[in-house]
């Protein structure tokens, strides 16, 4: 999957997290580099357990009184997309 | 809000037929920015209840800041799921009332972050001009030059809310995923690993050997070997019955 999911799964779920991201249209081509986006995928998935079972998830969730976050994605979240 | 508010999981869809494809990046590759809704084909964010409904998808990528609100409306529509006062039919009105609505809460710098890739429209007036919900008027569109006024094509967070609104509370394994995040190209990349620190692509890069991810035929290069080989050796086999076989019946 292109990085620039890794993108979204690293930088912007993480903002969700903590900071807000603010973005421009007008630097829509600049670059990341690859340090800052294994830093990044490396907090988001730190931070947060991912389930990998929707199952497991549903449990969770009505257990804790959240919802659920489920994602596709071509790839894996700490690996390559 | 994610690590607080929510149970996270994911499934990987690199190896489902209805999925997308692009090149294939590591977790230390480059990574570039892009608009709201890309590459729908590659990622979708389900947001469900614990039981299982699906309360909202965002197909493609998506900006921080506008997936906050995403959420926050997600949670909303759960209130609406599990109110013991309302009726299903009631439930499935607000649902679509609530969707629609929420397009007139975005800000016009989040409709200006969904605007539809170039390619993506390009896309749609090839494939499906007249079958697609991308276009307010798809009359209006060009589809000689394949050229569409600006105004005329909706922004995915439009299409997102609109495709929403006609899926009330549905459960996750009913939820036409294929169907709700088709629209543009199948294969999305951006060449972020090729590209140089001021976001050119370095000179000399061949883009067609980048390694491919998804449901693209370049992502399986052994599985398209053997099939090549399989049907090389089912036309041989029925070049030599045609010659041989018939011959001595």
């Amino acid at each position: 999957m292109s990085k620039l999911k890794t993108l979204l799964t690293a930088a912007t779920l993480l903002v969700a997290i903590t900071n807000p991201l603010t973005t421009n249209p007008a630097n829509a081509e600049k670059v990341l580099q690859g340090e800052v986006c294994e830093a990044n995928v490396h907090k988001l998935t730190s931070d947060i357990e991912w389930y990998k079972s929707l199952g497991k998830a549903e449990k969770a969730a009505a257990e804790q009184n959240k919802l659920i976050f489920w994602l596709h994605i071509v790839g894996k979240i700490d690996g390559a997309t | 809000m994610l690590k607080d508010d929510f149970v996270c999981g994911y499934r990987n869809i690199a190896n489902e037929r209805w999925a997308g494809a692009s090149g294939k990046h590591q977790v230390d590759g480059n990574a570039v920015d892009t608009t709201n809704g890309a590459g729908p084909h590659n990622i979708q964010m389900f947001v469900l209840s614990p039981d299982g409904t699906v309360l909202t998808v965002l197909p493609g990528y998506w900006h921080a800041q506008d997936l906050v609100p995403e959420l926050q409306l997600a949670q909303k529509l759960n209130e609406v799921w599990t109110n013991p006062n309302l009726t299903r039919e009631q439930k499935n009105n607000l649902f679509r009332q609530m969707q629609l609505a929420h397009i007139d809460e975005h800000p016009q710098a989040e409709h200006n972050r969904s605007r539809m890739q170039g390619f993506d429209i390009q896309y749609e007036i090839t494939h499906r001009l007249y079958n697609s919900d991308v276009f307010y008027d798809p009359r209006l569109v060009d589809p000689v030059n394949k050229k569409a006024p600006p105004s005329d094509v909706k922004t995915t967070d439009v299409i997102m809310h609109e495709r929403m609104a006609r899926r009330p509370f549905i459960p996750y394994d009913k939820f036409d995923v294929v169907a709700f995040a088709d629209y543009g190209k199948p294969f999305y990349d951006k060449h972020e690993d090729q590209r140089m620190a001021n976001g050119q692509i370095a000179p000399g890069t061949n883009l067609s050997k980048e390694p491919v991810i998804g449901n693209d035929p370049r992502a399986h290069p052994v599985e398209r070997q053997m099939k090549k080989q399989g049907s090389f050796a089912l036309r041989t086999g029925l070049t030599t019955f045609l010659r041989y076989g018939l011959r001595n019946w």
